[in-house]
């Protein structure tokens, strides 16, 4: 039985004729179902979806990765939310057209942001600390009759890391 | 802290069951360290891999996520169905043991490239730096951002490849672009046709010369001996005074694999894309 992902709905803090805008309050901003509902919504348009969020507030890098493979991108607010940056402090420029219908973001710069694996969040990492946990199934019906897996046995990372100067031009 | 990276381009919508049993079974062999154990569409990912029932894993529809047992590596697939898409896009990414790096990495790559319906296809291992770079360039190598999320969509495709990385899997497109013959005779350590149309490319003999101060130019002089073998105007170089060369792609409006929902507001230039497919 297939996963049913998109059950649940969701309406974008602001919407125009070229984006799409979600404010986000919270501390740990993860690609959690809202904001795949939205991305889902951004690649099907065409419109760029923009996320505010207060500085200091850093999103996880998967987030920041969606929104930018889909042209819109995470800003940050400053000075009490009179101006904006990016991911990594750049200032960008940010204006709405008077009847609010366009949004212009001049200046913003792609972040990859941490590692999106390990230590340094990513994927899922808040939730679940323990990776032997039990699982909760997204769909109850689906999981009655899953049999228990055995995860793969983690081993030590042996990846050297790379010498200076960088290979890439 | 460094990771390999693995990235697979298919023009395909990966709905096909037999593609993830093909990146699973390559999984499996090669690189079974980055098997799925968490996955989903959303975070948290709360499904748990049962290799029993690779079908409910492999569910990519509106797109699918997945980290290994030991949370240190993940996977994504992002499927073209935005108008303006050209390829879709499976990423696998993190740390895995050394014996796995060095005997698995190409093996997994040229097994996919046997399987799936590659375009394009690169193993490489970054620091945080270079993949900060490998990712700035997804964006920054069109010539001009026209407004829209057209770049950000599409990469670097239309213009040329970002480099020529330690592993290299080149389908039609590019067997075309770059032609059969050159890539036969490239100057690389491994050089296989793995069926018509389909080259696997790797640079060196081993992936650790990415990893040893003493080898890295070594290896460095092999990759640009390649591309300067294979066209060194198909590949990125922020100096170029002349225009780059890459296959033509065509997005999923143009495919037909992207329609316009009734009642939704589309993009900036969606509808001009939509005009010029209506006038052909």
């Amino acid at each position: 039985m297939p996963r049913t992902p998109l059950a649940k709905g969701t309406i974008p803090d602001g919407q125009g004729s070229n984006f799409l805008l979600e404010v986000k309050g919270t501390s740990e901003l993860q690609l959690r179902y809202q904001l795949r509902l939205q991305l889902e919504q951004s690649r099907l348009t065409g419109q760029p979806l923009w996320i505010i969020k207060a500085a200091g507030q850093k999103a996880d890098p998967s987030v920041t990765r969606a929104v930018e493979a889909r042209g819109g991108g995470v800003l940050y607010t400053a000075d009490n939310g009179k101006t904006y940056t990016d991911g990594d402090g750049n200032p960008v420029q940010v204006q709405v057209s008077k009847g609010g219908d366009q949004l212009t973001v001049q200046g913003y710069k792609p972040v990859y942001g941490a590692s999106a694996t390990g230590s340094s969040g990513g994927l899922n990492s808040a939730q679940s600390p323990d990776p032997n946990a039990p699982s909760e199934p997204v769909n109850p019906g689906v999981a009655e009759g899953t049999a228990p897996v055995t995860p793969v046995a983690p081993e030590e990372p042996e990846i050297p890391d790379l010498p200076d100067p960088e290979v890439l031009p | 802290m460094s990771e390999l990276r693995v990235e697979l381009f298919t023009p395909g919508i990966l709905r096909d069951q037999a593609e993830g049993r093909a990146l699973l079974d390559a999984l499996g062999e090669h690189l079974p360290y980055w098997m799925p154990h968490r996955y989903g569409w959303s975070e948290p990912l709360r499904n748990v891999y049962d290799p029993a029932r690779p079908e409910h894993f492999w569910d990519t529809a509106h797109g699918l996520a997945f980290r290994n047992a030991a949370r240190n590596a993940s996977g994504e697939v992002d499927v073209r169905m935005g108008p303006w898409d050209i390829l879709s896009k499976i990423t696998l990414s993190g740390r895995v043991p050394r014996s796995q790096l060095e005997s698995g990495t190409g093996p997994f790559l040229s097994q996919c490239g046997r399987a799936l319906d590659l375009t394009y296809a690169m193993a490489h291992i970054f620091t945080e730096r270079q993949a900060a770079d490998y990712y700035r360039l997804w964006f920054e190598t069109a010539p001009s951002d026209d407004g829209t999320v057209r770049n950000a969509a599409q990469g670097p495709f239309p213009h040329c490849l970002r480099d020529l990385y330690w592993a290299n899997v080149f389908g039609p497109p590019y067997t075309e672009l770059f032609g059969a013959s050159r890539l036969r005779t490239a100057p690389a350590a491994v050089v296989t046709e793995l069926r018509p149309g389909y080259f696997y490319l790797q640079v060196t003999a081993s992936i650790r010369d990415l990893t040893d101060a003493a080898t890295v130019p070594a290896y460095q002089a092999a990759r640009d001996a390649v591309k300067e073998h294979l066209g060194p105007e198909c590949f990125y170089d922020p100096a170029a005074a002349t225009p780059r060369r890459a296959p033509a792609f065509r997005t999923a409006a143009e495919e037909g694999l992207w329609k316009p929902r009734e009642g939704v507001t589309l993009g900036p230039g969606v509808q001009e894309l939509l005009d010029r497919i209506a006038n052909r």
